[in-house]
C-alpha cells in the first residue's frame, strides 16, 4: 500500500471517529486508539504536534483547554498542529461536544475509544489528566507535560518548535 | 474493503498495554512514614497511629476531582467491609485549591459520613514521598508496612462498569497470606496539583 493511500484510509477511519463532533450521537462514535492517534500525528509530519488529553470531568483540563487553543493560534504559522483526545465516558460525550463548540479552534478532536476508564490511561500511557504530549517534527514523542502547568507546556512546545 | 479491513486489523494488533510507570515508591519498598498531619477531626495523625491495623490503605484523594468524588462511596464501603478484618483506610488530600481547603474537607467528611480519617497535608510532602500522581491514587501497606500494591482502586470511575476490583483483590490476597494477583495498576484521575518547583 502506498504511503498516500494508507494516510487516505486512516484519515477516513479517523474522520469517522471524530468529525463533525457536534453532529454525531455519542454512542455511534467509536473513538480512537493508540495507532489511530499515531496516524493522526504522522499526518502532520514536518510539524510539531501537541496532543491535549482532557475530559469534562477534569476541572483543570477545562481550565487548560483555552490555553491549548491559544497555543495553536500563537504558533500555527511556525508549524504547530493540535489534536485533542477526550476521555469522557460515551454517555458524557454530548457534554464534551458542547464544550468543544464553546471553545472552537482548528484542532482535530477525537474521543478515546476506552472512555473514562483505566484503560484509556494505560493505552495512552497517561499519569493523569490534563496531559499534553508534544511530538517533534519527526512524529516522535518529544515530551509530555502532566498537569495544569501552562508555563511548562509553553516551554515544551517552544523547544520542540526550535528543533 | 480488504485494504481497509487489513488496516483496521493492523491497527488493532498494534495496541499495546503500557506498563505502569515506575516512579516514586516501588512495590516492596518500606512505606514512608508520616506524622503531624492534620485531619478533619482537628487532630494530628501519624502512620504509627494505625499500628494495630493489619493493613493500611492510603488513598490520595481530594474534594474537587469528580473521579475522586466517584470513589467516595466505594472507600466508605471498603472501610465498612474490611475494617472488621483489620484494614484501615486513610485518605489524604494535598491539593490546595479553594474547594480542597481543610474547612471544605470537613464539610465533605461530615456530609458523606466518612468512616475513615481524612487528612490534609499542605506541604504535599507525603504525596511526593509516595510518588502520588492523581486523585485517587491508592497504596496498600502490608503488616510490615511495606508497599504491597499501588495504583487504582479499580478499573472504572463508574462503579457500575467495574470489571476488576484491583485494590480489593490485593487486600483479599494479603489477608489470606498470599501475594496480590496484581501489585501495580495504572492510577487514573485528576492530576495532583503540585506546587511549582516541588514536583
Amino acid at each position: 500500500m502506498t504511503r498516500s493511500l494508507k494516510y487516505f484510509l486512516l484519515t477516513l477511519l479517523l474522520g469517522a471517529a471524530s468529525a463533525p463532533l457536534g453532529c454525531r450521537k455519542a454512542p455511534e462514535v467509536p473513538g480512537i486508539g493508540v495507532p489511530d492517534l499515531q496516524a493522526a500525528v504522522d499526518a502532520h509530519r514536518g510539524k510539531v504536534v501537541l496532543v491535549d488529553f482532557w475530559a469534562t470531568w477534569c476541572p483543570y483540563c477545562l481550565h487548560m483547554f483555552p490555553h491549548t487553543v491559544e497555543l495553536q493560534r500563537r504558533w500555527a504559522d511556525q508549524g504547530l498542529a493540535v489534536i485533542t483526545v477526550n476521555l469522557d465516558a460515551p454517555e458524557d460525550r454530548s457534554e464534551a461536544e458542547a464544550f468543544l463548540r464553546d471553545h472552537p479552534g482548528p484542532a482535530q478532536n477525537f474521543f478515546s475509544r476506552w472512555g473514562a476508564g483505566r484503560r484509556s490511561f494505560e493505552e495512552f500511557d497517561l499519569e493523569g489528566i490534563p496531559a499534553f504530549r508534544v511530538y517533534g517534527r519527526d512524529g516522535k514523542i518529544f515530551s509530555t507535560v502532566t498537569g495544569a502547568y501552562p508555563q511548562d507546556l509553553d516551554q515544551a512546545v517552544e523547544e520542540a518548535l526550535r528543533q | 474493503m480488504k485494504i481497509l479491513t487489513a488496516t483496521c486489523l493492523a491497527a488493532t494488533c498494534l495496541l499495546l498495554a503500557a506498563a505502569p510507570r515506575a516512579t516514586g515508591m516501588k512495590v516492596g519498598d518500606a512505606a514512608p512514614g508520616w506524622s503531624g498531619i492534620i485531619g478533619v477531626d482537628g487532630k494530628k495523625h501519624a502512620l504509627a497511629d494505625y499500628r494495630k491495623a493489619k493493613l493500611v490503605v492510603l488513598v490520595f484523594t481530594c474534594n474537587h476531582c469528580p473521579v475522586a468524588q466517584s470513589y467516595q462511596d466505594r472507600l466508605i464501603a471498603l472501610q465498612k467491609e474490611y475494617g472488621k478484618k483489620g484494614v484501615q483506610v486513610v485518605a489524604v488530600n494535598v491539593n490546595k485549591a479553594p474547594r480542597d481547603a481543610l474547612e471544605k474537607m470537613k464539610e465533605r467528611a461530615r456530609e458523606k459520613k466518612y468512616n475513615f480519617p481524612y487528612l490534609f497535608d499542605p506541604t504535599q510532602k507525603i504525596a511526593r514521598d509516595y510518588g502520588a500522581k492523581v486523585t485517587p491514587h491508592a497504596f496498600l501497606l502490608d503488616r510490615d508496612r511495606k508497599i504491597a500494591y499501588r495504583g487504582s482502586i479499580d478499573d472504572d470511575k463508574d462503579a457500575k462498569k467495574v470489571k476488576e476490583h484491583s485494590l480489593k483483590n490485593a487486600i483479599d490476597a494479603l489477608l489470606a497470606g498470599k501475594r496480590p494477583p496484581k501489585t501495580e495498576t495504572r492510577p487514573f484521575g485528576c492530576g495532583i496539583k503540585y506546587e511549582k518547583g516541588k514536583k
